[in-house]
């Protein structure tokens, strides 16, 4: 099953770039042109990973990243920045992000880190499921 | 002590911190640049690829490929430019500087930041042989954290334009944009390192918070 991925970026030029490699490579691409829209698209959709620009205009990295996972705390995001420090790596982690990538970045790097997170998705959705079944039938004292 | 030497603490701490700060949003515009340019040419590599595996080439597809990196270097260049003045802006003390050209470098200087605060600053072409002796540096400085107090401060609309005019033997360079400014219940703006830019530069500011206006008044010396 292909990966399905919401990339948000202010570039346009980036955007259209980036849709047409990913896709080129048998990802399905929606894009986002800042943190407000993204928030409005992870309502209406579900994504394997979402590849967030760190640095947009009118709402910063941190307060983004934290919108987004607690709107959907399952959802896998990779930070694109412009500079990645091991500092930044381990602030960009402890707030919730799934990995990070310095700009400008590797297509193959950016793919193998999506590929990952729809795994770790997936695994995150059966655990759910289950914990859900386990509560139902714990309820009905089966 | 030259009249060329800087002097207290606007040459201090804050002075590098600004001089920091600019160079962190100039690298960061450059990055993503670069971002592009660095993704057009992989896409131009993938259509290779494709086209030894029998796809056919649209020409208009590398057009609009070749287009795009000659934006983007273009784009690149001017941020380059700008980082330049700014960088010679510390050249000399005291130089003889053309406001238009100063407000302009300015708008550029905070564009990614102000975004950043949902705000856009655009100058306003004033008389375009209005110049002055001052301290570049410190002005750029002082302008740096008006426009970031007025985008912070703003109760709406934040859409600011920067002008400089001549008043007699003053130039006044107004800010304005919006509905007016919220002031804090402690204003502390202009704060310390405000002040000793504003004592270096023989200025006087002014913030008419109801008309979303700053004045920065800067004594008028002949080139």
């Amino acid at each position: 099953m292909s990966e399905k991925v919401l990339l948000v970026d202010d570039e346009e030029d980036f955007r259209q770039i980036m849709t047409e490699r990913m896709t080129a490579r048998g990802i399905e691409v929606t894009t986002a042109s800042s943190a407000q829209e993204a928030l409005a698209k992870i309502e209406k959709e579900s994504f394997d990973a979402v590849i967030l620009d760190f640095m947009m205009p009118e709402m910063d990295g941190v307060q983004a990243l934290k919108n987004l996972r607690a709107k959907q705390p399952e959802l896998q995001i990779i930070l694109l920045t412009g500079h990645a420090t091991v500092e930044k790596g381990v602030e960009a982690m402890k707030l919730g992000a799934m990995d990070f990538l310095e700009k400008p970045a590797d297509i193959n790097a950016l793919v193998e880190k999506i590929k990952a997170a729809q795994g770790k998705k997936t695994l995150l959705v059966e655990k759910k499921s289950e914990e859900r079944i386990k509560s139902i039938l714990g309820g009905k004292g089966w | 002590m030259s009249s060329d030497a800087p002097r207290g603490a606007a040459a201090s701490e804050w002075g590098l911190q600004f001089f920091g700060k600019v160079s962190a949003s100039i690298s960061h515009e450059i990055k993503n640049t670069l971002s592009v340019i660095n993704e057009s040419a992989g896409l131009l590599d993938d259509l290779v690829q494709m086209a030894r595996q029998g796809m056919a080439l649209a020409p208009e597809r590398l057009e609009r490929l070749a287009a795009t990196i000659k934006t983007q270097v273009e784009r690149t260049d001017a941020i380059v430019r700008n980082m330049n003045r700014f960088a010679h802006s510390v050249d000399h003390h005291r130089m003889g500087v053309h406001l238009d050209e100063t407000l302009r470098l300015m708008v550029a200087l905070v564009a990614r930041t102000a975004a950043m605060g949902g705000a856009t600053v655009t100058a306003v072409s004033g008389q375009s042989d209005l110049t002055t002796i001052t301290a570049p540096f410190h002005l750029h400085h002082l302008l740096w954290h008006c426009i970031h107090w007025a985008v912070d401060h703003a109760s709406a609309d934040k859409e600011f334009r920067l002008q400089a005019e001549r008043n007699g033997d003053r130039i006044i360079i107004r800010l304005e944009g919006g509905c007016g400014f919220i002031l804090p219940a402690s204003q502390e703006f202009p704060g310390p390192a405000e002040q000793a830019l504003i004592t270096e530069l023989e200025a006087d500011l002014k913030i008419h918070a109801e008309r979303g206006q700053l004045e920065l008044i800067l004594p008028l010396r002949s080139v």
